[in-house]
């Protein structure tokens, strides 16, 4: 089935352009495929004989972890879960990106702004950040808000310092062609600055969103126990295994789905940052 | 009797080296003027600062020895009315070639149709009209460069600057551009000054030739080159003029005195 879907996503002007080579190139693709689904096939069932082994506490077996993720959305509890971590980790990391984005501008485009800055980005960086979750429930309490919070403070850092940099990157080409246009210092970084930051921008926020699913089950395990990192905590408190399992498969699960989606929206909105990438700039 | 688009006058730049060797003089004493509609090309060794000395005619590199006029005003910053091609295209590729050049009229407070009639203008000049939604990396970087030379020409420009605008080409190419390059500059009219390491390039294009010698930049000779722009290929080739006038312009940027010629 995987290797149908491959053959369509060629394009159809690449396939024309590389009629001759296209067996041999769908033959690797077919084997990468083959021998990726035979390992995970060998490990569902090594894992399925070794968890029958097993006292079903330490190990639970694929089956069971099936089973346990069928009764979870038979009784709503996952789409609950699901849908209050999603909502944690947007509002978090939709404020992470609005800030980190101003601020690593600001700091792109003044030397001032960022010496002020910088010792405190640093610090942040080096910091675990892990260790502000009591504070930040000082500061806000045991709920929604503190539980963006710390997907926020989680995210926001790796935002600011890749945006900064992008800035700073813009090449000086670019700037030339604005001074000799009389560019505004607005229309700078409207028209310039910012776009040319984009590809930063997207690995600061491939980053940031990984750190935010962190934050995201942190807060819902440490801050107030609900949502997906509630589930995780309930079912482990009660060794059940199975259901943890399912737990942990969904939390993968929101992780792949915001990734493809930040990939989806580089795609779509900004198709030069794929198609430059290997001259970089026209 | 002419009237000078561009005055040079006792021009001098260094550059400060990184290693404390003390400063570079990179430009020495540079006298030259530039008539309305004239056509002048810069040659000389890399490093003889040529592409120094445009950038501080179209104000992207500071004056602070001697004094450039454009159309008799000083230029501090970049002066109004000027085009300036990149040797790299120095495209947008998040803007499509229309929004490529669009960008010289963004600071300009027209009109959005008299704008788009500006833009449209323009594509049409340099041959560009059937890509005007394609995005600059889907060009060839001849094509490429046609999109610079458009941006340049949309601000009507009095003076067109243009620093080695063909020198990544490869030879058919920058010979059809050439070209071109000619026709387009004679329909607008504008001043040009254009920099190359190209002889037959600066031959073929120029009213005169401005032979430049290297550490420190200066100015070895100024030739005028015999016959009206735009010149054919075909005249170029035939005319036996053309040959002795490229040999001894790379005599003088190899440095052999006029006399020993």
């Amino acid at each position: 089935m995987s290797n149908q879907t491959a053959t369509v996503t060629v394009p159809m002007a690449q396939q024309a352009v590389r009629g001759r080579r296209r067996p041999s190139r769908l033959r690797r693709l077919g084997r990468t495929l083959g021998i990726q689904v035979v390992s995970v096939a060998v490990f569902l069932t090594l894992w399925q004989w070794v968890g029958g082994q097993m006292n079903p506490i330490l190990l639970a077996t694929p089956t069971a972890v099936m089973a346990a993720f069928i009764d979870l959305v038979a009784t709503n509890q996952l789409q609950a879960a699901f849908v209050m971590a999603m909502a944690d980790l947007t509002v978090g990391f939709a404020l992470a990106i609005i800030v980190g984005i101003v601020v690593g501008v600001a700091m792109g485009r003044s030397r001032t702004i960022e010496q002020v800055l910088n010792p405190y980005i640093n610090f942040m960086q080096a910091t675990p950040l892990v260790a502000l979750v009591p504070l930040i429930v000082v500061w806000f309490g045991i709920g929604y808000e503190a539980r963006v919070a710390v997907v926020f403070v989680l995210a926001v850092w790796s935002i600011i310092i890749n945006t900064s940099t992008g800035v700073k990157a813009t090449p000086k080409i670019l700037m030339e062609v604005a001074q000799t246009y009389h560019l505004s210092t607005f229309d700078q970084l409207r028209a310039i600055s910012l776009p040319s930051a984009v590809p930063f921008i997207f690995s600061g926020l491939r980053i940031g969103l990984g750190k935010a699913l962190i934050g995201m089950v942190i807060a819902e395990m440490e801050v107030s126990v609900v949502g997906l990192g509630g589930l995780l905590n309930d079912y482990g408190m009660e060794f059940k295994t199975a259901y943890l399992l399912a737990g942990i498969a969904t939390a993968s699960m929101v992780g792949v789905l915001t990734a493809v989606g930040l990939e989806f929206i580089q795609a779509r909105f900004f198709p030069w940052v794929h198609a430059t990438s290997s001259r970089h700039q026209a | 009797m002419d009237t000078i688009a561009i005055r040079v006058e006792g021009v001098s730049r260094q550059f400060d080296q990184t290693d404390g060797q003390g400063p570079l003089l990179v430009l020495d004493g540079i006298d030259l003027s530039v008539s309305q509609g004239e056509f002048v090309s810069l040659v000389g060794a890399s490093g003889c600062g040529k592409t120094t000395l445009l950038k501080m005619m179209g104000g992207l590199v500071g004056c602070e020895d001697g004094t450039i006029t454009i159309n008799g005003r000083g230029v501090h910053g970049v002066p109004d009315n000027i085009g300036f091609v990149f040797q790299e295209p120095g495209l947008l590729p998040w803007r499509s070639v229309t929004g490529n050049v669009e960008l010289a009229l963004q600071h300009k407070r027209l009109p959005g149709a008299k704008k788009q009639e500006i833009v449209r203008r323009y594509l049409e000049v340099t041959g560009l009209t059937d890509f005007a939604g394609f995005p600059p990396y889907r060009l060839s970087g001849g094509m490429q460069q046609r999109v610079g030379l458009a941006r340049a020409l949309a601000v009507d420009p009095s003076v067109l600057l243009m620093d080695e605008p063909f020198g990544a080409l490869d030879a058919l190419t920058r010979a059809a551009l050439q070209v071109e390059l000619g026709r387009i500059v004679e329909s607008v009219g504008s001043t040009v000054v254009f920099v190359t390491h190209d002889v037959d390039e600066a031959i073929f294009l120029s009213d005169k030739v401005v032979v430049m010698g290297t550490r420190p930049g200066r100015i070895r000779a100024i030739v005028e080159v015999p016959g009206k722009r735009p010149r054919t290929r075909e005249e170029f080739a035939s005319n036996g003029a053309y040959l002795e006038l490229r040999n001894r312009i790379l005599r003088l940027i190899e440095g052999v005195p006029e006399a020993a010629a």
